[in-house]
């Protein structure tokens, strides 16, 4: 075995020959016995791979292990405060950075309308018969019993629910469709009044054409310019 | 009187009990352990922090981290372990063990590379006071060469070298850690001494 071969099998099965195959160890061997240089080797890796595996601790108890379970114990309390303070109290700590409703509970209390003196609405507009979020707090239909149980409102909920959208839509339809006649005759009297025009301009052009003066002072000008001059002739 | 000494009795047969319940639990292999520690049981993940505890602070600071922050990554790891128990699934391919290493080679990871990271390999060692003093000075020197040395390695090459000279593991546990087959694992290691053994040869 030479050196090179001897390097490659160190890098390939390690610093300890006790972990080569038999074979390779034995020339392993023959080739330490020999070379001094490979012996070297050897030994300098071996202090390496020693040096590796040292073990950085010695065995047994450490008060470490102690201070872990104190830190486990105080993440564990920490979770359990946490979780007491959500639970007693669901406003803390988040209403001031959000206050959307988190809860049908937490809902009612913000949505409900305030009962104090003040500007603030004190009945609840809505057809149900009582608000929702406060059965205190008056709807707006207990102050119109009278007109709930009169003719209009009987006519308003029950008939014009239905006619009035009927009624709504003849009446968009014969508003469309009188537009559209309307709209019709403008086009047929906008083409008669084309031809009037095309008329009056190709006549005037004659008559131009006519009265053009034989010293050519004025030189003929086509259309309704020269036409605008002849008259002022 | 009776009173205090039937409370003294029963608190040395308390103790007692609690000794040979330890003792009982010592014995028992991984799984059981770790079943324990799923359901809450504190003592019985006291005994895996007992095992285990050694080894990880080990390869924390093989990895080139100083003797206190490797003691903190331990707990870290621990802590992370008994906070987040629920989430360990036996039938995930790997062994408690390897999961527990593989958690705290990925937490030194995270460490070394966060920029106010201080890397330990000159810093400091453990001493051997069974040793001369020129011995542990030749130790220092030869530590000092060994971790240069050791830094000039690829990412992948330092965990494999740590891994594999770690006592506390075989060859599949290394490989199992490092989530790479044994066959990958002897190929690494192979680039990993022979890159080594030409840094030592110029240093």
């Amino acid at each position: 075995m030479k050196i090179e071969r001897f390097e490659e099998l160190l890098d390939q099965y390690g610093w300890d020959l006790g972990s080569w195959p038999d074979s390779l160890r034995r020339e392993a061997n023959v080739l330490l016995a020999q070379d001094a240089h490979a012996a070297e080797l050897l030994r300098s890796l071996r202090s390496v791979e020693d040096l590796l595996a040292d073990d950085p601790l010695p065995m047994g108890k450490h008060k470490a292990i102690d201070d872990i379970f104190a830190a486990i114990e105080a993440e564990e309390n920490k979770a359990s405060s946490v979780s007491q303070a959500e639970a007693s109290d669901p406003n803390q700590s988040f209403q001031s950075i959000d206050d959307r409703p988190r809860s049908r509970a937490h809902l009612t209390v913000a949505s409900a309308a305030p009962l104090g003196e003040g500007p603030a609405r004190k009945t609840y507009p809505t057809q149900s018969t009582k608000s929702p979020v406060n059965p205190a707090i008056a709807t707006d239909a207990a102050h119109y019993n009278g007109r709930a149980k009169g003719v209009l409102h009987l006519l308003g909920r029950r008939m014009f629910s239905g006619v009035g959208m009927a009624a709504c839509a003849l009446a968009g339809f014969v508003f469309g469709v009188v537009m559209t006649i309307e709209e019709g005759q403008q086009v047929n009297a906008h083409a008669d009044e084309i031809e009037v025009i095309d008329f009056l301009e190709n006549h005037l052009y004659v008559i131009d054409q006519v009265t053009v003066p034989k010293d050519g002072q004025d030189t003929a000008v086509p259309n309704s310019v020269s036409g605008q001059g002849v008259s002022a002739q | 009187m009776s009173v205090g000494l039937r409370g003294a009795v029963s608190t040395s047969s308390d103790i007692s009990d609690i000794a040979s319940a330890n003792d009982v639990l010592s014995d028992l292999d991984d799984n059981s352990l770790v079943a324990r520690m799923v359901e809450g049981d504190k003592r019985a993940y006291r005994v895996i922090v007992e095992r285990y505890y050694r080894g990880i602070v080990g390869i924390a600071r093989r990895m080139g981290l100083t003797g206190g922050d490797a003691e903190d990554v331990a707990q870290d790891v621990f802590v992370r372990v008994w906070l987040h128990r629920d989430k360990w699934r036996a039938d995930g391919g790997a062994t408690f063990k390897t999961w527990l290493y593989r958690v705290a080679v990925n937490r030194v990871i995270d460490l070394k590379r966060k920029p106010q990271f201080v890397d330990g390999a000159e810093l400091d060692e453990v001493p051997d006071e069974t040793m001369s003093a020129v011995d542990r000075l030749a130790q220092h020197q030869e530590f000092k060469r060994l971790r240069v040395a050791i830094k000039k390695l690829s990412d992948q090459q330092q965990i494999a070298i740590n891994l594999f000279y770690d006592r506390e593991l075989s060859n599949q546990e290394a490989a199992s850690i490092m989530g790479v087959s044994v066959n990958a694992m002897e190929s690494l290691l192979k680039r990993a001494r022979r890159r080594l053994r030409e840094e030592l040869k110029t240093i």
